[in-house]
């Protein structure tokens, strides 16, 4: 035996060659079976030249049938682990997607990739999109903004989701990338589908104006909050206001402006709207101008059926006959003298104490 | 003569017996197979033989390095190897037996 083994380029070509005809099968086994070829084939062109070499397609099948292996390409053995077929799968489908477009005008397989690195964008802002929509301010229903909000986070986390979704697509880390294994794969395959998948989703999300809430309100009719018109107690509408002066006696016709003149008014619509009146006001007047900033106003009965107004407008009584008797410190209850004339109030002349 | 189909009835048995005789490799076993007169025996399936062999457990196998070059890997015969040539030497030899005294009776 000769212990120099003299491997030759034709050599190295041979075992390359057959070495490649059993990519089907896993590293482990394939080089169980290929371990020590190079020293044989080494051995026999030594003994009887390069072209004893032959045939490696031949060679390959000879070997696979004495090892009792199937032969290349008879589909997946029973025993072959389940990662081989998988990528054998995913392989095959690469493959035929890639010949769809082959055959087309202006390679549109190469146009695709070349877009490829606004896809890596596209999935690193769908992805913060989403963590926004659960933990950030889409949880609160607030609908989504076009940089993802999460607190004072949304833009650095934005730039950090960019950055590896683009080395994940230049193969630089895991799972992508040569070491990726079957499990990487399929991973970064699941991710991708989510991303596509959510795409859509996430762009209404963001571009659609206005918010859940005020869509709902705006379906039935409101798109403002309502705040009522007239005199109103703790945002409910007044219907009546019963006066009484600092003695504790109820007083009939008492009229109500504010501090600027305006005269203090209930409204009926609001009352209505509301239905906190169980009784329709009348006004008072001002010769033919109806007041309804004059108290108490007389009201008239409503048909709690017919919801028809029935008798005639009367001053009702008061919720109560007296009231205890007030007094202001340093000030003696009298009248006050009327500063200005009413409609052209003079707020420098009034004396609000005397 | 062909004698592909012959030998692949017994290739088995002819591996094993070059082992059991002495250690070998691929090219080893495949040259004292031809020198015992196996003239067809193709390379490929000796070396596949002797995967399967080593997978089933009847062979063994070790590799030597080599000062330059690829390392050559050696295969041994195990007790289970040797159980199986015994078993595989027996019917062999009684197959042979019947087949030849099958022919001589055609032949007289």
């Amino acid at each position: 035996m000769n212990d120099t083994i003299g491997l030759t380029p034709e050599v190295d070509a041979f075992v390359a060659a057959v070495r490649a005809r059993f990519a089907d099968l896993d590293p482990d086994e394939r080089e169980d079976l290929l371990d020590g070829l190079e020293a044989d084939t080494a051995d026999l062109v030594a003994e009887r030249g390069p072209e004893a070499l032959g045939d490696p397609d031949a060679y390959a099948a000879e070997l696979r049938a004495a090892a009792g292996l199937p032969p290349a390409g008879a589909g997946p053995r029973d025993h072959q682990p389940i990662a081989v077929r998988i990528e054998g799968l995913l392989d095959g489908a690469h493959a035929r997607w890639v010949d769809l477009g082959a055959g087309l005008p202006g390679d549109p397989w190469g146009f695709a990739q070349s877009l490829r690195p606004f896809w890596w964008v596209a999935r690193a802002w769908v992805a913060v999109q989403a963590i926004d929509l659960v933990w950030g301010s889409g949880g609160y229903n607030l609908g989504l903004s076009p940089v993802p909000s999460l607190g004072p986070f949304g833009l650095p986390a934005l730039l950090i989701a960019i950055f590896g979704s683009v080395q994940l697509g230049r193969g630089k880390v895991w799972p992508a990338g040569p070491r990726s294994g079957t499990f990487g794969r399929l991973l970064l395959l699941g991710l991708n589908i989510v991303a596509i998948v959510l795409l859509p989703t996430t762009l209404s999300q963001v571009f659609t104006p206005g918010k859940a809430i005020q869509w709902g309100m705006a379906d039935i009719g409101y798109s403002q909050p309502y705040s009522p018109q007239g005199l109103s107690f703790n945002g409910v509408p007044l219907s009546n206001v019963y006066p009484y002066d600092a003695a504790g006696n109820p007083l009939i016709g008492v009229q109500l402006v504010d501090d600027e003149g305006r005269r203090l008014k209930v409204d009926p619509e609001s009352v209505e709207f509301y239905g906190t009146g169980r009784q329709v006001v009348s006004p008072w007047l001002n010769g033919r101008t109806p007041l309804l900033s004059v108290f108490p106003l007389p009201e008239q009965a409503r048909d709690l059926n017919t919801w028809e107004v029935v008798g005639e407008p009367t001053l009702q009584a008061p919720p109560f006959a007296v009231l205890p008797p007030v007094t202001l410190e340093g000030v003696t209850p009298t009248t006050t003298a009327p500063p200005a004339k009413a409609g052209e109030p003079d707020r420098k002349k009034v004396e609000r104490r005397r | 003569m062909d004698n592909t189909q012959l030998l692949k009835g017994v290739l088995d048995l002819a591996v094993l017996a070059i082992v059991d005789d002495e250690d070998g490799y691929g090219y080893d076993v495949v040259r004292r197979l031809r020198a015992g007169g196996l003239d067809d025996v193709g390379d490929a399936s000796v070396y596949g033989t002797l995967r399967r062999l080593y997978a089933a457990g009847a062979l063994t196998s070790y590799v030597v390095p080599s000062e330059s070059g690829p390392h050559r890997k050696y295969y041994g015969i195990t007790p289970t190897g040797r159980d199986q040539l015994k078993t595989q030497s027996d019917d062999w030899a009684q197959f042979s037996t019947t087949v030849t005294n099958l022919l001589q009776g055609a032949s007289a």
